[in-house]
């Protein structure tokens, strides 16, 4: 399960639409699939359909989370036209198993829909995304899904 | 006596000699999906057989992360 506070959800969506027409990126750092900071990379594929994060940016970020105690928890991206369902490509890319991978669908502009995955081995299993409005996490804070 | 280097923050002991590709290789990491940083500094993948690990290196071995979308319908059609 991902759980992701609403106003961070709303940068992550931001983030990738500030983005278009090209995919976007980013890192997801929490504790125990909670997500607490995002981290913006630069796409360097600057394409419409696929995505290369800057490894420079890259490096920074997980040195950053690694030394701030959190751990990467997941790994967002944006499908520009096409549904918020892992590609081929998303698959062979998934090198971090135990990463939640977010996708973030464009499809609608108006309704941008988000779906979370764990891909491992090949395997594409979706996960529950969560989207708390407060801090706490607690069931009541918890009653939306995308 | 082996090599103590700092491996993703960790302290690690690897034996003397050892080049980044062997580091990769005891690793199973494959050289084209990683990103190897030396000291800060990001190596070349030419680098990986010639450089040689020294006491107190810094290292960091990250995945590439990408993906994208699937092929547009005339990308499919082109195949």
């Amino acid at each position: 399960m991902l759980v992701v506070r609403k106003s961070l959800f709303e940068e992550i969506v931001g983030h990738l639409r500030d983005e278009l027409p090209n995919e976007g990126c980013g890192i997801l750092a929490g504790k125990d699939g909670v997500v607490m900071k995002i981290y913006r990379i630069a796409n360097v594929a600057r394409s419409p359909t696929s995505f290369l994060m800057d490894p420079r940016e890259q490096l920074d970020a997980m040195k950053e989370i690694r030394e701030s105690g959190l751990e990467m928890v997941g790994i967002y991206h944006s499908h520009v036209a096409s549904p918020a369902y892992p590609s081929e490509r998303d698959v062979r890319m998934a090198l971090y198993p135990d990463a939640t991978y977010l996708i973030v669908s464009f499809q609608d502009r108006e309704r941008p829909r988000a779906r979370a995955f764990r891909i491992v081995g090949g395997e594409i299993e979706e996960e529950a995304l969560l989207l708390g409005g407060g801090e706490g996490y607690g069931d009541k804070d918890l009653p939306e899904r995308t | 006596m082996g090599i103590r280097i700092y491996l993703n923050g960790r302290e690690h002991v690897v034996s003397p000699g050892l080049s980044v590709a062997g580091l990769l290789e005891e690793k199973r990491m494959r050289p084209e999906v990683v990103v190897v940083e030396l000291n800060g500094r990001i190596l070349a993948k030419e680098e990986y057989g010639t450089t040689f690990l020294r006491e107190g290196d810094r290292v960091e071995l990250i995945y590439h992360m990408g993906g994208g979308a699937p092929p547009a319908p005339a990308d499919e059609q082109a195949r």
